[in-house]
């Protein structure tokens, strides 16, 4: 599977303000949100409208480091794929979503294009500021 | 990837997305202008809850969270400027000025109506023939 052309963009950006004041900065710009645009108000309504029961599978493509699959994964109980293609995104998110998930987490860095995974396998997927 | 989104969810899962997309109807210069000032990778073809219908899916709720966008890209802003001495310091200035010009390019595009942002809700429409359980 060949990686999308822009792969080195996409690790570049979770490179980025990686810094103390970085830190800072990310924080000032959406709290507890670790990123993205997605908000906590419309990550709970999310959870809500997915409707998912405990131990059912959800996938959260181009999940970056882990927002907001995490958060749907913890309100509904369901069990988490989160994927995406930059290995630096996945990194950054592994220590806080097992800590929040345990054993109900599983990361893979694919292309969400050509997922190796089989039909039907999943009862929700979320898919958030990827597109675009 | 709508299309796989489709594949790997059961008979009536539900994919929920959130993008960045390009006010509806726009015209010529307005779409010219959306386009500049608007991420790289924001699509023109349609909008998303059309590509989703597209895609096999039913169309079940579409919310408009423009409003929530425009907030959060102001909160972007004022915190690059209250740490921006220390983030061209630790971070380059070229990088603050990138974020800082990224930024403002889209509240501009938002507060003239060209951008919005969307969360949509679709259900795979499919039978049971259809799928099969399992990872390759």
């Amino acid at each position: 599977m060949h990686p999308p052309a822009n792969t080195r963009l996409f690790e570049e950006k979770y490179l980025r303000f990686q810094s103390e004041a970085g830190a800072r900065f990310r924080a000032a710009s959406g709290g507890s949100v670790p990123n993205g645009w997605t908000t906590v108000e419309q990550a709970e309504w999310m959870a809500a409208t997915v409707g998912l029961a405990p131990g059912e599978r959800l996938l959260d493509l181009g999940a970056g480091r882990g927002w907001p699959g995490e958060l749907i994964a913890q309100h509904t109980g369901a069990q988490l794929l989160s994927v995406d293609v930059p290995i630096e995104a996945l990194r950054q998110g592994r220590a806080r979503m097992r800590e929040a998930l345990g054993a109900r987490v599983w990361q893979v860095c694919g292309d969400g294009r050509a997922l190796p995974i089989g039909d039907g396998h999943f009862s929700a997927v979320c898919h958030t500021d990827v597109l675009c | 990837m709508l299309r796989e989104c489709y594949r790997v969810l059961r008979p009536d899962g539900l994919l929920v997305v959130a993008a960045i997309e390009l006010t509806p109807n726009l015209k010529d210069l307005d779409l010219h202008r959306a386009l500049e000032l608007g991420p790289a990778d924001v699509h023109a073809e349609a909008a998303l809850g059309e590509m989703l219908q597209r895609s096999g899916f039913e169309l079940v709720i579409e919310r408009d969270v423009t409003r929530e966008f425009r907030v959060r890209i102001r909160q972007r802003l004022d915190a690059l400027a209250r740490n921006e001495q220390a983030l061209r310091r630790e971070e380059g200035d070229d990088v603050v000025h990138e974020e800082r010009e990224k930024r403002a390019r889209m509240l501009k595009a938002v507060n003239q109506g060209l951008l919005r942002r969307t969360i949509v809700v679709g259900r795979a429409e499919k039978s049971l023939m259809q799928t099969s359980d399992g990872v390759t």
